[in-house]
């Protein structure tokens, strides 16, 4: 999990960008742009995608920071903006793909564009050691669901019912999502990259 | 916890259990070595995400959000509704009588280019204002008549529907002259 950002600090920043302050603005699109584009990228499997889902994610906060009570948890709200547009396009994919009818090719199970691998840069993929590759491609071999619970519950700090309450389900669908991910990962990571 | 359950393991596992509640899964998992071994993957797995490499949005993407975010955020410090509907007219005055002082601290020839008059807040006016007139008048020191005029102007269209543009206007004007009369 991404490290959490000072309480004071970021309280302080919320209160400033209620005010216009553009410069508060421009420190929490830095503090937390990296963990949202992750989770973006890595749930959609789709980086320009998840660049427009991140610009929303945040002109989104500006229009409701009036109704964020000051409760500590402001990652966790800020991820929650984020997951219902992740929900809210998905809902789409997926009612456009069965009004289609039809399974991409090479993919027969009729998954969404979150199984396709994330695309990296050249540059990072050359860095990338080994057991990240294998991790990457672990988190893109599991089915969506999976891979969203557990993508969100790593970046986000939202809790396993928070994360029941956005995606509509019960909470032991979520932990068995979860838990199931987890468990595919861990095999996946132990076995060499494909 | 009586009975192996992989939910509460993972609750566990993610620090999401009351103290008291973690307290008795824990004692279960030292007596039941199945549970032992799986909160032990549970864990392994946990760990190998945090290995993930944080990714970026691509600069350009980073700028274009930045900078929608900052217009949205600076249409806040205008816009707060209560405030801004309760004393609109005053603050129209007030920004007029701050653009009308600024433009006569301006102590040296002003040529704005005509990019830059079209930015200006006397835009929304001009069917009436010669807006060039104007800019020579403010800079020769006669400017009492043309602000008054569009003072009155700019005020009777606040009472209007759009009153947030007008005065999202208004401040992007004083920024402007603000520029201008900086130097740069």
């Amino acid at each position: 999990m991404p490290p959490q950002a000072d309480p004071e600090h970021l309280r302080d920043l919320v209160d400033r960008c209620r005010r216009g302050d553009d410069r508060a603005f421009d420190a929490v699109f830095h503090m937390f742009r990296g963990p949202l584009y992750s989770y973006l990228a890595r749930t959609t499997g789709d980086r320009h995608l998840a660049e427009d889902f991140l610009q929303d994610v945040f002109l989104r906060m500006v229009e409701n920071l009036d109704r964020y009570e000051e409760s500590g948890r402001f990652q966790a709200w800020l991820f929650r903006i984020a997951a219902n547009r992740v929900r809210d396009w998905a809902r789409r994919r997926s009612h456009t793909e069965r009004v289609g009818g039809a399974a991409e090719p090479g993919n027969p199970g009729g998954t969404t564009a979150v199984d396709r691998p994330v695309e990296q840069p050249p540059e990072a993929a050359l860095v990338m050691d080994e057991q990240v590759r294998r991790l990457e491609a672990g988190l893109q071999s599991l089915e969506a669901d999976e891979r969203q619970v557990l993508v969100l519950r790593h970046y986000s700090g939202l809790s396993f019912k928070e994360i029941a309450d956005i995606m509509g389900a019960p909470l032991g669908t979520v932990l068995a999502r979860s838990h199931r991910a987890l468990i595919k990962l861990r095999e996946r990571i132990g076995e060499p990259a494909g | 916890m009586s009975a192996c359950d992989t939910g509460q393991l993972l609750l566990l596992a993610h620090g999401e259990l009351d103290p008291s509640r973690a307290a008795e899964v824990e004692g279960h998992v030292r007596a039941c070595p199945a549970c032992a071994a799986e909160l032990s993957r549970l864990r392994d797995a946990l760990a190998a995400l945090d290995r993930l490499p944080a990714m970026d949005p691509s600069a350009e993407a980073a700028r274009r959000i930045l900078a929608d975010g900052r217009r949205a955020v600076q249409r806040r410090r205008t816009l707060r509704p209560s405030f801004v509907r309760r004393y609109r007219y005053a603050l129209a005055a007030a920004a007029i009588l701050a653009a009308a002082i600024g433009w006569s601290l301006i102590d040296r020839p002003i040529e704005p280019t005509d990019a830059q008059l079209d930015r200006l807040w006397l835009d929304p006016v001009s069917d009436i204002i010669d807006t060039g007139s104007l800019v020579e008048e403010l800079a020769e020191g006669h400017a009492a008549s043309p602000w008054t005029e569009a003072a009155d102007v700019v005020i009777a269209r606040l009472g209007e529907s759009d009153l947030d543009d007008a005065l999202l206007e208004l401040e992007e004007s004083l920024d402007l002259l603000e520029h201008w009369s900086s130097g740069s």
